[in-house]
């Protein structure tokens, strides 16, 4: 009975830490995702209707993106004055970061052709990264998963 | 009160105490801040930098220089409440014409302060309006006196139209007028004058017709052509004297259909108000 109850458990712990690791992957593929439609968003708005930049970033939040927003709020909370407790699971590394930042800070604050260049310059960079952690996930990220749960069950079988 | 404040960078904003009485700040990159608070200049804070700069262009422009780069093309922005900011940089020239500043190196930050013309000739020419010419050299309050006259001339029952070429009159954020102009006012933003007279006489039927800095002889004509549509003209032109005017050729058809000429010498300080019909000074 104790077998079959820590068998379980054990199950439960190797699965969801397989899965853990795949949500990592998963979330970051997203990020980056929907980070490159943000870039998309931002050039189409800026090259053809020069749409302020508030106006922008609202109707690309509205319209179920927002989600960029949400874990950007959770890369960045640790460096938010009330922030550190909120921090969730990073996805970015420390270079990532810094670009994400100063991409960010970089908008709004030149004419058309600078803006466009500039953004340019960071779709050249993110381009790679999404391209490689969409691969990560396929590869790896679902990988953990199966080998998670296949774990857990070879861990259940094996007690019970 | 004070929203310019925020244009500048917080360890700038925090050494300038008593805000209110500031008229003038000039941001320029690597060298010192400096303000004026009416006469002379004096340099506060640390060096400015480039990025300061682009930062002061960001906040104005609700973080989009690239939305504000028609304006910013004829080398000036408007902020909430009738601030002015002139920019001089790099500019970027596409078929012959400049379209955009590159880099922006020098930003010169007006604040407008409204006065309160308490002047017996300026009350002659609103109670009794008829086309009036404000004269002043640059920086002397023209576009106060302006909308001074505007906000008189509106509350008094009449149906003003603001061509408003640079949004220095109005100060319009988002179509609403941040300044005091009055509860009949219209206001047309960022026409040149020849649009904005000929689309808002035919469709708005003002009975005074307002408009900033009078330039080249196309705009003069505008005026006139105003006046011979029945409309009442107030605008104003650089000068130091109304007698340059009236005998400059380029400014005939606007002497020829002006009524009061009013000369500002100091800040806000009318020197005289010459009454084009009777030949004379208004005392």
């Amino acid at each position: 009975m104790y077998s079959l109850i820590a068998g379980a458990a054990l199950f439960v712990c190797c699965a969801y830490i397989g899965l853990g690791v795949s949500d990592w992957y998963k979330k970051r593929r997203l990020f980056f995702d929907a980070l490159i439609d943000y870039l998309d968003a931002l050039e189409r708005g800026i090259k053809y209707a020069k749409t302020p930049l508030p106006k922008l970033t609202r109707d690309f939040a509205a319209d179920k993106k927002g989600d960029l927003f949400v874990m950007l709020r959770e890369q960045f909370a640790e460096d938010t004055a009330d922030g550190k407790s909120k921090s969730k699971t990073l996805l970015l590394t420390s270079y990532e970061k810094k670009a994400v930042s100063d991409m960010l800070a970089s908008l709004g604050k030149y004419d058309t052709d600078t803006q466009l260049a500039e953004l340019g310059r960071y779709r050249a960079l993110f381009e790679p990264i999404r391209a490689a952690s969409a691969k990560k996930y396929d590869t790896t990220g679902k990988l953990a998963a199966k080998l998670g749960v296949l774990a857990g069950i070879a861990v259940m079988l094996t007690l019970a | 009160m004070n929203d310019w404040l925020k244009l500048l960078p917080d360890d700038i904003a925090a050494c300038i105490q008593d805000p209110d009485g500031v008229t003038e700040v000039r941001l320029r990159a690597g060298k010192r801040t400096t303000i004026s608070r009416g006469s002379g200049y004096a340099a506060i804070g640390r060096t400015a930098t480039s990025d300061d700069i682009a930062s002061a262009l960001a906040v104005s422009t609700d973080r989009s220089v690239y939305a504000s780069e028609s304006l910013l093309a004829q080398g000036f922005l408007t902020y909430k409440g009738g601030v002015r900011i002139g920019v001089c940089g790099e500019c970027v020239y596409k078929g012959g014409k400049l379209s955009a500043y590159r880099t922006v190196s020098s930003l010169c930050i007006r604040v407008p302060h409204e006065i309160d013309f308490n002047d017996k000739r300026v009350e002659t020419i609103v109670n009794r309006f008829e086309n009036t010419l404000i004269i002043s050299p640059p920086g002397m309050g023209k576009t106060t006196l302006l909308r001074y006259m505007v906000k008189r001339l509106s509350d008094g029952g009449k149906n003003v139209l603001i061509i408003d070429e640079r949004n220095e009159i109005s100060a319009s954020v988002s179509g609403v007028p941040t300044c005091n102009i009055g509860a009949n006012s219209d206001v047309v933003l960022y026409a040149n004058k020849r649009d904005g007279y000929v689309e808002a006489i035919r469709a708005m039927r003002p009975d005074v017709l307002a408009t900033d800095e009078l330039f080249g002889k196309h705009e003069i004509d505008c005026i006139a052509d105003a006046v011979r549509c029945g409309v009442r003209t107030l605008a104003t032109v650089h000068s130091d004297s109304a007698a340059r005017v009236l005998a400059d050729p380029a400014y005939g058809a606007l002497a020829a259909v002006t009524r009061y000429f009013v000369l500002l010498t100091g800040k806000g300080v009318i020197a005289s108000v010459y009454d084009g019909v009777k030949k004379n000074c208004i005392l």
